[in-house]
C-alpha cells in the first residue's frame, strides 16, 4: 500500500542518489551498487535488475540491456493530467537538487512538497502549486525541465513488434525441462512433447530463456514480455481500464495481470501517469490515473483489446 | 647489423624501445636491465647480449673510465632539445648489471669487471660519483618532464645514504619477469587499479607474505619487500607502479600488455578448453612458440581457439598457471583455486572471468583443495549453488564445478580467500582494507552517506581492533566481528573525512551527502527506443511537446469532479482532483485546478445537492458565449444547470447568456 514517508531512505533513494552522483556507466557497476545497499537493508534483498527496472519505470534512468550500460535521465518536473496540479520529480536527483527544491519551497506559499513511500523503491516526490504556471516557475528556478503529459508521449512512442518479426531460434535440448505459458491462467505449466504453439521457456547455459512456437512450427526468440503478449495478442481480457469514482477518492487505473510482462517503455508510460510504482491487489498490477485514451494507445500498441470496467479501490485488497 | 657489433647510439635506441617504450605510457616504469632481456633485444645468447652491451659502453668510457664523456653527450643532448634518448642509457644499464650482481655491498668490484673483465680492482672508479647519480637525474628529468610520462613514469629517487650506487641499485630491485610477478600479487589481493587507496606499508608488508610462497622466483620481490636497505625506494616504487598499473599482466620478456587466457565450458559435450581474446586486424591464425609449437590459434570472432584441441585443459595448468606466446603476443592463464565463469554473449558458453559480478549467474570452477569451504559457506549464505557431480569426471583432476553461483548483495558471511579475491570490492584478504559502500568511484575514497564502507582486516590477524578517527569526536576502538569484517557501513556516518587506524596503518576516507551540483556528463546518454526512430531519456521524449496546461478556479465549496465548459460549443473538459492522493497524505486544498484543453474555461459545473451548478471559473471574469447554436453536449449541460446561488449580478446576466445561446436563441 502507498503511504507517506517519514522514515530513512529506501534502498532505491540512495541507489538513485548514487547514480545521479555518478550519472552513467556499465551494468556491472549498478548491479554493484545495488548489491552493497541491499546487503545492508533489513528486508531480503533484491535482485539488482529488479530495482533498476523500478528505477527506468519512474523515469529516473535508462538501461541499454544489450550493451550492458545505464545512465541517469535528465531531471524534469512532470505533471499529468488529472494529478490536481500535483508535479513530481523524475530523473536526476541528488541531494544539492533537494536542497534548492527545499529553498525554494520555503520562499513560496504557493508551493507544497510532500513524499510518498514505495517500499524499497526510491520515493516519490510531488509538488503541489497553485497554478502551472508557477510549477513552470519552479522548473526553472531549479534548472530542469518542465515536461506535461508524459503518458501520453511515452505511449506514443511505444512500438511493439509482431510475433513474426521476431528472430528464428532453435528448439528446446532434448532433454531439459521446458515449461510452457498458460494463456488462460497465465501461469506456467510443465510443457510437454509435441510441443503445441505457444510462449515456452527453458534453461539455457543455466539461464533461462523464452521461444515462441508458432503455427507453422518455427520457434522464434523472445524475451519474457514479448513472448507473452504475442500469444495474448486480440485478447480482451488482458488489460482493463477502471473509471474513476464519482467521489474521486479511487482513481482512474490501468491495470494487468500480475504475471504478465510489460515491455519498459510501456511500464514507463503507465507508471508516469502518476509518478508512482503500480500497486498489486488480487493478481494484478495497477496503474493509478491513467486515461482512457493511454490506456487504449498502450492496449493497441501491444495488441490487445482495451475492456473498460469497474472502480479499483486502492484501499481493499 | 649484428647486434655483437652495435654502438652506444644503436644500444640507447633499443633500450629506451624496450624500457621506455610509448606503450608504458603513464605508467611506472623501472630500467631493470638483465642478461635475459638484453638477449630478448640482441637476439643474441644472454651472455653475449650482456657483452656487446658492455662493449660499446667500454669504447665509449674505456680506458681510464672515462664518465665525463657520457657526462658531457648527455649535457650537449639536454642542451639541443633533448631529443631522443639520452646517449646515458647503456652506461647505466651496465650499472644496473652491476647492482644485480652484486653481492653484500660490493657494487664496484661487479662494475670495473664489466666495463674491464681484467680490473680486480675494488672501490669507486674515477669520476663516478661526478658523473653518474647526475645521468640518472637527468634520465627522470627526460622521463617525468621532457616527456611528461609519455614513455613511462620513472620510479628513480633520491637513494639517501647510498648516494652513488643507490640509483642503479634501485632499479635492479624489479626486473621484467618481476614485474609481472607483481601485477601477479596485485590481481591476488583484488587490488582495483585506479580506485584504492594505495598503502606502501601495507602494500609492502603484503608483498613480503605472498613473495614468500613463490619459492625461487619471488627471490627478488621478497627482497624488495624485505630488504630494508631498500624500505624508502620499495614503497615509493610499489605505490607508484600500484597507482598506474591497468589491471593487466605483462610479457615477462618484453614487459608489454599481454592477454588473459581464458577457460571455456561448452556445454555439449561437456568440455573444459582455451581460448583467447583476439584484437581486431589480427591474422585469420597464428603460430604458437615453442614449447606449443604444435598448436595453431584460429581467429573465431573476437577470440583465437587453440587447434589442435591437443592443448588440453589439464590440473597443472589450472594449478600452475600456462603461458602461450605467438607472433610477439603473450597469454596468460593465472593459477588460482577458484575460477568463475560467466555466459559469453559471443561464444553464449562460459568463459572464465576475472571477478565475480554481482547479480550475475556464474559457473565456479573451485581446486580440491577448496572445495569444502566453498561448499561450507555456501551452505551458511543460503545460496542456491550447488557442485554437480556430473560434472566433476568432465573437469581435471581434483576440479569440481559449481553451478548457479549468484550473489544478489556482499556477502553476509566471510568466504573463503580464493572467493574474497573474486569478488573486487567484498573484504578480507590479505591487507587492510575498505570494502563496499556507495563509492564515488571518479573521486577516489568519498563514498555516500549511506553507503559508507566496512573495514575488512586480514585473514591472519590476531588482533583485529582498530580505530576511528573524525574531527571532533574522541577516537572510538572497536574489534572486527563475525571473522575479519567490520561493518562500519551500520553506523550511517554523516559527511566529514575519517580514518581507520589499524595496526600503524591508516585508512582515509570522506562521507558525503553529495558532489554533484549539475547532472554530470553522461546523464541522458543511454536512450529508450521508440517508434520511428524516436527516443526517450526518462520522462522526455523527442518530438513535440504538450503546452502549458491552464488552469481554472476552483469554488469555495470545493469538488471531486466537474465540468469545465467554455464560450464555444466544444468547449468541454471533465476536471478532477485526485482526492485518493488525500487518503495518503492528508487533507490537501486546491485553489485552482489545471486544465489541458485549449480554450478559455468560464464555468465549472459541480453537483450541489444533487444540482448542477455553474461557478464562475475563469481566472480574470466570465468570457461571454462566441456562439448560438443549440444542441449538442454543451447545451445539454448548460441547460441542466443553474448559476450558483452566490454568482455576482455580472455573473448572472452572463449565465443568461449562455442559456441563451444553448438554446439557439
Amino acid at each position: 500500500m502507498i503511504e507517506l514517508t517519514t522514515g530513512s531512505p529506501s534502498v532505491g533513494d540512495d541507489l538513485l542518489r548514487w547514480a545521479s552522483e555518478v550519472g552513467s556507466g556499465h551494468w556491472e557497476h549498478l548491479s554493484e551498487a545495488a548489491a552493497q545497499r541491499s546487503g545492508r537493508s533489513p528486508v531480503q534483498p533484491r535482485r539488482a535488475w529488479i530495482i533498476a527496472s523500478e528505477l527506468a519505470a519512474l523515469g529516473h534512468i535508462d538501461v541499454d540491456w544489450d550493451a550492458r550500460r545505464w545512465s541517469v535521465a535528465p531531471p524534469c518536473l512532470a505533471l499529468s493530467p488529472g494529478m490536481g496540479l500535483c508535479a513530481y520529480l523524475a530523473g536526476w536527483r541528488t541531494q544539492s537538487l533537494n536542497r534548492r527544491l527545499d529553498d525554494a519551497l520555503d520562499e513560496d506559499l504557493d508551493l507544497y512538497s510532500f513524499s510518498i513511500s514505495q517500499g524499497e523503491a526510491p520515493r516519490a516526490t510531488f509538488v503541489k502549486a497553485a497554478s502551472p504556471e508557477r510549477l513552470a516557475d519552479l522548473a526553472e528556478q531549479l534548472h530542469i525541465r518542465m515536461v506535461y503529459d508524459p503518458a501520453r508521449h511515452l505511449a506514443d512512442l511505444v512500438d511493439h513488434c509482431s510475433a513474426t518479426a521476431l528472430p528464428l531460434s532453435a528448439g528446446p535440448p532434448n532433454d531439459d525441462p521446458v515449461e510452457r505459458f498458460d494463456e488462460v491462467t497465465f501461469g506456467w505449466t510443465t510443457g510437454a512433447k509435441p510441443f503445441s504453439p505457444g510462449l515456452h521457456s527453458f534453461a539455457l547455459h543455466g539461464m533461462k530463456v523464452f521461444r515462441v512456437l508458432d503455427d507453422s512450427g518455427d520457434w522464434h526468440v523472445v524475451d519474457r514480455a514479448d513472448g507473452q503478449l504475442a500469444v495474448l495478442r486480440g485478447r480482451g481480457d488482458v488489460m482493463c481500464w477502471h473509471k474513476q469514482s464519482q467521489d474521486a477518492q479511487h482513481p482512474r487505473a490501468l491495470s494487468a495481470p500480475g504475471r504478465i510482462s510489460l515491455p519498459a517503455l510501456v511500464e514507463r508510460a503507465a507508471t508516469s501517469a502518476s509518478g508512482l510504482l503500480p500497486l498489486f491487489k488480487n493478481g494484478r498490477r495497477i496503474y493509478l490515473n491513467v486515461d482512457r485514451d493511454v490506456a487504449t494507445t498502450l492496449a493497441s500498441s501491444l495488441g490487445l483489446v482495451l475492456t473498460r470496467t469497474h472502480e479499483i479501490d486502492i484501499e481493499k485488497d | 647489423m649484428s647486434a655483437a657489433a652495435w654502438d652506444t647510439a644503436t644500444w640507447s635506441l633499443k633500450l629506451a624501445d624496450r624500457y621506455f617504450s610509448p606503450a608504458f605510457g603513464g605508467e611506472a616504469v623501472t630500467f631493470a636491465v638483465d642478461p635475459d632481456s638484453l638477449s630478448s633485444i640482441a637476439g643474441l645468447d644472454a651472455a653475449s647480449a650482456q657483452e656487446a652491451l658492455c662493449t660499446a659502453v667500454r669504447q665509449e668510457v674505456m680506458p681510464g673510465h672515462r664518465f665525463d664523456r657520457v657526462g658531457r653527450a648527455t649535457s650537449d643532448w639536454r642542451r639541443c632539445g633533448a631529443s631522443g634518448p639520452p646517449p646515458s642509457l647503456p652506461l647505466l644499464a651496465v650499472t644496473v648489471l652491476a647492482a644485480a650482481s652484486m653481492d653484500a655491498s660490493n657494487f664496484y668490484g661487479p662494475l670495473r669487471r664489466l666495463l674491464d673483465p681484467s680490473d680486480m680492482g675494488k672501490g669507486i672508479p674515477p669520476s663516478f660519483d661526478d658523473h653518474i647519480p647526475r645521468l640518472w637525474r637527468e634520465l627522470r628529468w627526460w622521463l617525468n618532464d621532457h616527456l611528461d610520462g609519455a614513455r613511462g613514469i620513472a620510479t628513480i629517487t633520491d637513494p639517501g645514504f647510498y648516494v652513488n650506487i643507490g640509483y642503479s641499485v634501485q632499479q635492479a630491485a624489479l626486473r621484467t619477469p618481476d614485474r609481472r610477478l607483481l601485477f601477479q600479487f596485485f590481481r591476488r589481493i583484488g587490488l582495483v587499479p585506479a580506485e584504492e587507496q594505495i598503502l606502501p606499508g601495507e602494500l609492502r608488508r603484503a608483498l613480503g607474505v605472498w613473495a614468500k610462497g613463490q619459492g625461487q622466483r619471488g627471490l627478488r620481490l621478497l627482497r624488495l619487500a624485505t630488504d630494508p636497505s631498500l624500505e624508502q625506494h620499495a614503497e615509493i616504487l610499489l605505490a607508484d607502479v600500484a597507482r598506474t598499473w591497468d589491471g593487466r599482466l605483462r610479457d615477462p620478456i618484453s614487459g608489454f600488455r599481454a592477454a588473459p587466457l581464458r577457460l571455456l565450458l561448452e556445454r555439449r559435450p561437456l568440455r573444459l578448453g582455451w581460448i583467447a581474446p583476439r584484437g581486431r586486424d589480427q591474422p585469420p591464425s597464428m603460430q604458437l612458440d615453442p614449447p606449443h609449437s604444435d598448436t595453431e590459434l584460429i581467429a573465431d570472432g573476437r577470440w583465437w581457439t587453440p587447434r589442435p584441441s591437443a592443448l588440453r585443459v589439464d590440473a597443472e595448468h589450472l594449478a600452475k598457471g600456462l603461458e602461450l606466446s605467438g607472433a610477439g603476443q603473450s597469454f596468460f592463464h593465472e593459477a588460482a583455486p577458484a575460477i568463475p565463469l560467466r555466459l559469453d554473449p559471443d561464444q553464449y558458453e562460459f568463459v572464465s572471468v576475472d571477478r565475480v559480478i554481482y547479480g550475475e549467474p556464474h559457473l565456479l570452477l573451485v581446486s580440491s583443495t577448496i572445495r569444502a569451504s566453498v561448499e561450507s559457506w555456501i551452505d551458511r549464505e543460503g545460496l542456491a549453488a550447488r557442485l554437480d557431480p556430473m560434472a566433476t569426471r568432465h573437469m581435471p583432476q581434483g576440479w569440481f564445478l559449481i553451478r548457479d553461483f549468484y550473489l544478489d548483495s556482499r556477502p553476509a558471511h566471510e568466504p573463503p580467500t580464493a572467493v574474497v579475491d573474486l569478488l573486487g570490492s567484498a573484504g578480507g584478504g590479505r591487507r587492510v582494507r575498505l570494502s563496499g559502500g556507495l563509492k564515488l568511484r571518479h573521486l577516489g575514497q568519498v563514498y555516500l552517506s549511506g553507503g559508507g564502507p566496512d573495514i575488512a582486516l586480514p585473514n591472519t590477524v590476531e588482533h583485529p581492533t582498530f580505530t576511528i578517527r573524525t574531527t571532533g569526536f574522541d577516537p572510538i576502538e572497536r574489534v572486527a566481528e563475525a571473522g575479519c569484517e567490520f561493518q562500519l557501513s551500520r553506523f550511517d556516518l554523516p559527511p566529514g573525512q575519517y580514518e581507520v587506524d589499524h595496526g600503524g596503518v591508516a585508512l582515509r576516507f570522506q562521507m558525503v551527502d553529495g558532489v554533484a551540483a549539475t547532472p554530470p556528463d553522461g546523464v541522458g546518454t543511454v536512450r529508450s527506443a521508440g517508434r520511428d526512430g524516436r527516443e526517450a531519456a526518462g520522462l522526455v521524449v523527442d518530438g513535440p511537446s504538450t503546452s502549458r496546461p491552464g488552469s481554472l478556479n476552483v469554488p469555495p465549496v470545493g469538488f471531486d469532479v466537474g465540468i469545465a465548459i467554455g464560450p464555444s460549443p466544444e468547449d468541454v473538459e471533465i476536471v478532477q482532483l485526485p482526492r485518493w492522493i488525500e487518503r495518503i497524505d492528508g487533507p490537501l486544498t486546491w485553489s485552482s485546478a489545471e486544465r489541458w484543453k485549449p480554450f478559455d474555461a468560464t464555468w465549472l459545473l459541480i453537483p450541489v445537492e444533487g444540482r448542477s451548478t455553474a461557478y464562475d471559473a475563469h481566472p480574470v471574469g466570465v468570457v461571454p458565449p462566441r456562439s448560438s447554436a443549440g444542441g449538442g453536449t454543451w447545451a445539454r449541460l448548460i441547460l441542466n444547470a443553474q448559476v450558483a446561488c452566490d454568482a455576482s449580478e455580472t455573473a448572472e446576466q452572463l449565465w443568461l447568456a449562455y442559456v441563451q445561446a444553448a438554446t439557439g436563441d
